[in-house]
């Protein structure tokens, strides 16, 4: 059974990225604060020049953290397709000015047009720029990270405890879907088959209620109080990775900053 | 019930007991000492054991009746959580308690949650994991491991909080003979007293002391094994062996 879909990153993150000293073995928690300043800026800058940059060093940050290119192409695709209806829906939206095309009885408007392009930038810059930067954290790393942030406690075992459960789930409800077709059941568009499926989500969503239970008696049976403990990385950061990479961080940002303010 | 000058480890007193309220209760007023040997609990599937050591360390909460830790009652959630961390607890689903991405992680919960550094913790995981030989798994991501695998780790994560007393909820589930062997060696060689609840004779009658049989709710209690009939295969054809309990 494959069990892929768990990580960010296919396959194992750290042996893939090795050798990467501006996006690899640098500190989680510069990564995440990183990501979290270029997205706001990106979101929240009109200016073309900005969301052009944005685009062009997010393709940059993926270059340096030798992300594989079809997985980077694979996550773009499914991004822009949902955009896609941002397109097709956005340019007729009617504005007082006069429409930029008319095709027959479909009128398109600048303005719509306009709005759909900058939100494409915007979201192809910012998912660039997260594959690259959080995207090269494995899941351990990106909690442990976030603890050391002090994001709420709570976020953060949730997170663990997804990328711990998420492919038993999945196993789960593989095994319940095996069972039916070993039993002859044959997926068809007709009630028994939408009951079937209806059953077999119940199934696994109970499944996982009481999975979840039997999970946390176990953990308070290790001493569990509420906060998640967890190791500390056995090698920490390089020297000079981390000012090089912060240097790098750090003018993105600025040059970003300014871009969306003066031009 | 050893010796009544000293409190038992754990204890219930009239403890009734039931899942749903209307339901039928599964114990009314039982009585249950663990003196603090190596007593075996067996029983019919359904008869209760699981429901019994969980009522012990407080998961299940009793309708009424009250559980003692070393003669102590347990009333507050201090008490609780002290009575936990003294406890390991090996459960019948051994894949729930493997909870961590990795097994080294996993082994180091415990031992982190006890106020150990990461470094200590991480060296009392090594040192647990090579007591079992399974020191090759460390770097395991705990979800791939296979059903034994899992039970061994599991133990570890148990033993790694250098705890008290034992529970083991059919330890030997879907272990191979070898494995077997290896976890009961283990465990004979543990001076911890451990309550066991197994249907395996073979694996209690080398590790228990004393029995508990559970049925309809009460429990029976007998310092020897009795005489039973059994049947088991021989794996290695017909070859001789001999019963101690016999
Ligand atoms: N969560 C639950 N909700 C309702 N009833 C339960 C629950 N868990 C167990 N029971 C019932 O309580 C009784 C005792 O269950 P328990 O799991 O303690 O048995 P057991 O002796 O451990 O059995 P086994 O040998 O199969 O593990 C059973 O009749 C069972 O159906
Ligand atoms: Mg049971």
């Amino acid at each position: 059974m494959q069990y892929s879909g768990y990580t960010l990153t296919s396959g194992n993150s750290q042996s893939k990225l090795l050798n990467s000293p501006l996006m690899e073995r640098v500190d989680a928690r510069l990564k995440i604060v990183t990501a979290g300043l270029l997205s706001l800026v990106l979101a929240s800058s009109q200016s073309l020049s900005c969301l052009l940059a944005g685009l062009i060093l997010a393709v940059v940050y993926c270059i340096l953290g030798r992300l594989n290119t079809w997985w980077v192409l694979k996550r773009l695709l499914s991004l822009n397709l949902f955009i896609l209806f941002l397109w097709l829906t956005l340019p007729l939206a009617k504005t007082p000015s006069p429409p930029v095309i008319t095709l027959g009885w479909v009128s398109l408007y600048k303005e719509g047009l306009f709005l759909a392009m900058i939100i494409t930038m915007k979201s192809n810059g910012i998912m660039l720029f997260l594959m690259s930067l959080i995207g090269t954290l494995s899941i351990p790393e990106l909690c442990r990270g976030l603890q050391q942030l002090r994001v709420p406690s709570r976020f953060v075992q949730l997170l663990g405890a997804t990328y711990r459960y998420i492919a038993v789930i999945k196993e789960e409800y593989q095994r319940l879907y095996q069972a039916a077709l070993l039993r002859g059941f044959v997926p068809g568009t007709n009630l028994h088959t939408y009951r079937t499926y209806g059953y077999l989500i119940a199934m696994t969503l109970l499944r996982s209620k009481i999975r979840a239970e039997r999970v946390h008696k176990a953990m308070l049976m290790r001493g569990f109080t509420g906060i998640y403990p967890m190791l500390s990385p056995d090698s920490p950061a390089p020297p000079g990775a981390t000012p090089l990479s912060l240097l790098l961080f750090s003018s993105t940002f600025l040059l970003l900053t300014l871009l969306s303010f003066f031009w | 019930m050893q010796n009544p000058t000293q409190a038992p480890l754990l204890e219930l007193r009239k403890v009734t007991f039931s899942y749903e309220q209307r339901a039928k209760p599964v114990f009314e007023q039982l009585d249950f000492s663990f003196p603090g040997n190596r007593m075996g609990l067996i029983g019919d599937n359904g008869s209760g054991k699981t429901t019994l050591l969980h009522l012990l360390v407080g998961l299940l909460k009793p309708t009424t009746g009250m559980v003692y830790f070393q003669g102590n009652p347990i009333q507050s959630d201090t008490d609780l959580v002290q009575l936990r961390r003294s406890v390991g607890m090996v459960f019948q689903q051994a894949d729930d308690q493997l909870f961590c991405p990795t097994v080294l992680e996993d082994v180091a919960f415990g031992p982190l949650n006890l106020g150990q550094t990461s470094r200590q913790a991480k060296a009392t995981a090594l040192e647990v994991l090579q007591l079992l030989r399974m020191e090759n798994y460390i770097e395991r991501i705990t979800h791939t491991l296979s059903g034994g695998e899992k039970r061994m780790i599991a133990l570890a994560t148990v033993l790694a909080m250098n705890p008290k007393v034992l529970l083991l909820d059919e330890p030997t589930n879907d272990l191979d003979r070898t494995a077997k062997n290896r976890l009961l060696t283990t465990l004979q060689a543990l001076e911890i007293p451990m309550i066991i609840i197994s249907h395996d004779w073979d694996l209690l009658s080398k590790l228990a002391d004393g029995y508990v049989a559970l049925e309809n709710g009460k429990l029976t209690f007998s310092e020897q094994m009795e005489i039973h009939n059994h049947k088991h295969a021989h794996p290695m054809g017909s070859h001789t062996h001999e019963h101690q309990h016999c």
